[in-house]
């Protein structure tokens, strides 16, 4: 009785070390893999950033519940495991199919008296026990499969945070130097548009897009940038748009003269290159002049080339009209550069909205000065709150008795106002408001919200349009009656409208 | 000691074996039926054998009784059988000098097997006289207890069609029966060869394989059987999970069972487990041998409310659903 029940004893020992070392490891890969999976986790909400909200959601959400799903995995192994004799002996009896006999053995070996047929049975029980395979019974490596399972989910996890993110997702750039080395789509869109246009504007025009291109640069400078290319786009439309105004006068001007009716044609077309150089052929013999009257052609071609020259038009021979297409495509592709940059942009409003409420603070204290310009910035304002109505903004408000004056109505209930007037707008404030200018109506914006332009840049356009206007018109002013500005206005328009 | 304990397992597996072979030279097919039989004996339990006329009931038992080197009497149940034709009546003697006395005329119970057949046709008066004798083993008569010799073991048959003129066996009859068997309609095969053994010219005649003293020795041999507290619990967890009260009830049990099994029926799980275990050849009762013997164990002792009669339920169904639901002890 007592050889058996040591013998039975000595075996359930060893498979109780054994399950004890496997339950070990099951724990100790539980936690590992637990561990790599939060790794890999972390890893990929890092690279998504702020950029993809709702897919850091979804993953913080995976996180949190393999987390749960993790820690009622270990508690149900703690609390499946029991440990001692008694366990282990069921588990053998599962495994081996015996039938509780090791159980039976065991507990009859404790609790009754001893008699000749528990001890049989307990003897039986040790032979039994002796014969078992606890190797292949109670493996204390995983099994291949389950290994195989557990190194793929690692693999995953670990393909997953090293995978390359979708195009606009996650922070830009500065993520590896050999990325940063390569030019971006927005370096390739300059470069090619800088080729296409002449020397100062190509100057500036690379310097605003060089501005956007940057990774540290602010919503508000992109913004501001964009602004300052548009309107560098815009004024060389507008030079443009002046030379061929002032070749069709030049062609209505020789439209008298028959000889020079190709060349009037020429002018029309904007091709002031073949009429250039059709005048200088007109003007320079009688061998190549008409003979009807070569003198007098000769003169005409002349005065029509001096006037040309007058007009800086000799300088801008090639075509005026390619000059006015190129323009067009220019104006196009800072469209695309702007949608570009609204996908970066995008994540970054909402912290501006943030600070625009500070801002909104500090421009409430201008807004009591019942200035014009002041409704009109809050007009194009929205805070992140309920935005509030463009229109109804807008509108100067009359001066109520509950408001208060510029000095402060100790009756009404507004805040009076600095004793030294309204308080200036910091310039990075209003560009911050331009940045998140949204529709009046407080609902989901225009679809070309972010491509019309803000009222102080419509403002600033038409200012310096007008006086490009009257500067070109006083530089072409060598005949009788100056283009009129309304003239102008309408040309620039009509390339502008484009497609 | 040690030698003696497997001794003795091999001889009751011998001798098992033994009684099994001969039987099946006469009753075709129904080996669980024999089987159950068999470990009625030898658990000191009696059983009830239910099945429609013609089916063999009677034959089993006779060829058994043939087998068994043991007292055997049949009694026909009909409606005007009176105990006293069951267990005997006093009789007034006279002796040689003229005095007159009582003697006890011993009726048919007293013997080893007991066929009664059709015992549902008597009255409940007659078939309440088995009570004493079924669970004491003894009879009372006449101021006097008689014992019963041993091994005593009574066959009742059941016929489960024909209920005119037929008594109903009250729950406490029933619950002395230690297993309820089922007599099922043998398949073509087996029909087969009833008509090859019946039909011939000699039919097959059986020895007589097994004595008094061994049937009492392998009854003593399961007694022996140890059963440890874990099995137990399982066979107490599927006796309380037909009572529709219990904790352990099963969502059938609640159901459709009025009253639940009683401990008989405990002792019945282990008694019989013991039996089987011994027939594995092992020293021990497993879970297993419990759920192997739980329906021929529980079935009669489990009584039906109305809604599993309308919804055609039967005991062996919820007993099923009870033995898949039921765990295992982890003690």
């Amino acid at each position: 009785m007592e050889t058996s029940t040591t013998r039975l004893g000595a075996v359930l020992r060893t498979a109780e070390a054994r399950l004890r070392v496997r339950w070990r490891l099951q724990l100790a890969g539980l936690l590992l893999g637990s561990t790599a999976a939060c790794a890999a986790a972390g890893v990929l909400l890092h690279r998504l950033g702020s950029a993809a909200p709702t897919a850091s959601a979804l993953l913080t959400l995976a996180l949190v519940l393999g987390l749960v799903g993790t820690g009622l995995a270990l508690g149900r192994q703690w609390l499946a495991w029991e440990g001692g004799a008694q366990a282990t002996a069921r588990l053998l009896d599962q495994r081996a199919g015996l039938r509780e006999e090791l159980n039976s053995a065991l507990w009859l070996g404790r609790q009754t008296s001893p008699s000749e047929w528990v001890e049989a049975q307990a003897l039986r029980a040790g032979e039994t026990a002796a014969r078992l395979d606890l190797a292949r019974l109670l493996p204390v490596w995983p099994t291949p499969a389950r290994l195989s399972g557990v190194l793929g989910g690692v693999l995953l996890a670990a393909g997953m945070a090293a995978w390359p993110l979708p195009r606009g997702v996650g922070p830009p750039a500065a993520a590896s130097p050999g990325l940063a080395s390569l030019p971006s789509p927005l370096a390739r869109i300059s470069d090619r548009l800088v080729r296409e246009l002449p020397g100062p504007v190509a100057e500036q025009l690379r310097q605003e897009l060089a501005q956007l291109d940057q990774s540290a640069a602010t919503p508000v400078q992109k913004q501001a940038a964009l602004a300052a290319a548009r309107e560098a786009i815009a004024q060389e439309q507008l030079r443009v748009a002046a030379l061929r105004a002032r070749l069709l006068e030049e062609a209505g001007r020789l439209d008298a003269s028959l000889p020079l009716g190709a060349v009037a044609t020429a002018l029309r077309e904007g091709d002031a290159g073949s009429a250039v150089g059709q005048l200088r052929e007109l003007s320079a013999g009688p061998a190549s002049a008409p003979a009807d009257n070569p003198s007098e052609t000769a003169a005409h071609a002349r005065s029509a080339l001096r006037r040309l020259s007058a007009g800086g038009l000799l300088d801008a021979a090639g075509g005026i009209s390619d000059a006015a297409a190129r323009l067009q495509r220019v104006a196009w592709e800072l469209d695309q550069i702007e949608r570009m940059n609204r996908v970066g942009v995008a994540p970054e409003q909402g912290a501006a909205a943030g600070q625009a409420g500070v801002s909104q603070a500090e421009a409430r204290v201008g807004e009591t000065s019942g200035s014009g310009e002041a409704l009109q910035r809050e007009g194009s304002r929205s805070t992140g709150g309920a935005p509030r109505d463009r229109e109804a903004v807008a509108q100067p408000r009359a001066s109520t008795g509950t408001q208060g004056g510029r000095a402060g109505n100790p009756v009404g209930a507004a805040p009076a106002e600095p004793a030294l007037g309204a308080a200036a707008t910091p310039l990075e404030v209003t560009l911050r408001r331009e940045a998140i200018a949204r529709g009046s109506d407080g609902q989901d914006p225009a679809p070309d919200w972010f491509y019309r332009a803000s009222r102080q840049q419509q403002s600033q356009l038409a200012r310096t349009g007008d006086a490009g206007l009257a500067h070109y018109a006083q530089a072409g002013d060598t005949g009788p009656e100056p283009i009129a500005l309304r003239h102008r206005r309408l040309v620039r328009e009509y390339f502008s409208r484009q497609p | 000691m040690l030698i003696d304990v497997d001794r003795r397992v091999a001889s009751f597996r011998e001798n098992f074996e033994i009684v099994r072979t001969e039987v099946s030279r006469i009753i075709v097919g129904n080996e669980d039926n024999i089987i159950g039989i068999m470990t009625c004996l030898l658990a000191r339990g009696h059983v009830l054998l239910e099945g429609i006329p013609g089916i063999g009931k009677t034959k089993l038992v006779q060829a058994l009784a043939d087998v068994l080197h043991l007292k055997f009497s049949r009694i026909q149940f009909t409606p005007d059988l009176m105990p006293g034709d069951i267990i005997g009546n006093n009789i007034v003697r006279e002796d040689e000098q003229g005095r007159r006395s009582f003697e006890f005329a011993r009726g048919p119970i007293f013997a080893n097997l007991v066929l009664a057949d059709e015992i549902n046709r008597a009255t409940p008066k007659t078939q309440s006289s088995l009570l004493e004798a079924m669970q004491e083993n003894s009879v009372s008569a006449g101021g006097r207890t008689h014992p019963l010799e041993q091994p005593f073991f009574v066959l009742a048959t059941m016929n489960p069609l024909e209920m005119e003129g037929t008594y109903s066996l009250p729950e406490a009859q029933l619950d002395r029966f230690f297993f309820k068997l089922r007599l099922e309609f043998p398949s073509a095969a087996d029909l087969n060869a009833i008509l090859d053994r019946t039909t011939a010219a000699e039919e097959p005649q059986v020895g007589r394989v097994l004595g008094q003293g061994q049937i009492l020795e392998m009854r003593d041999t399961a007694r022996s059987v140890p059963v440890a507290r874990p099995v137990q619990e399982y066979a107490i967890a599927l006796t309380l999970g037909t009572h529709p009260e219990s904790d352990q009830a099963t969502a059938m049990t609640r159901r459709y069972v009025r009253f639940g099994s009683s401990p008989r029926g405990t002792q019945a799980l282990i008694l019989a487990g013991k039996v089987r275990a011994l027939l594995c050849g092992r020293l021990h009762v497993a879970c297993e041998d419990i759920r192997e013997v739980a329906l021929n164990a529980l079935r009669h002792r489990v009584l039906l409310n109305f809604d599993a009669e309308a919804d055609r339920v039967d005991a062996d169904a919820i007993l099923r659903d009870l033995i898949a639901r039921v765990p295992e002890s982890t003690h």
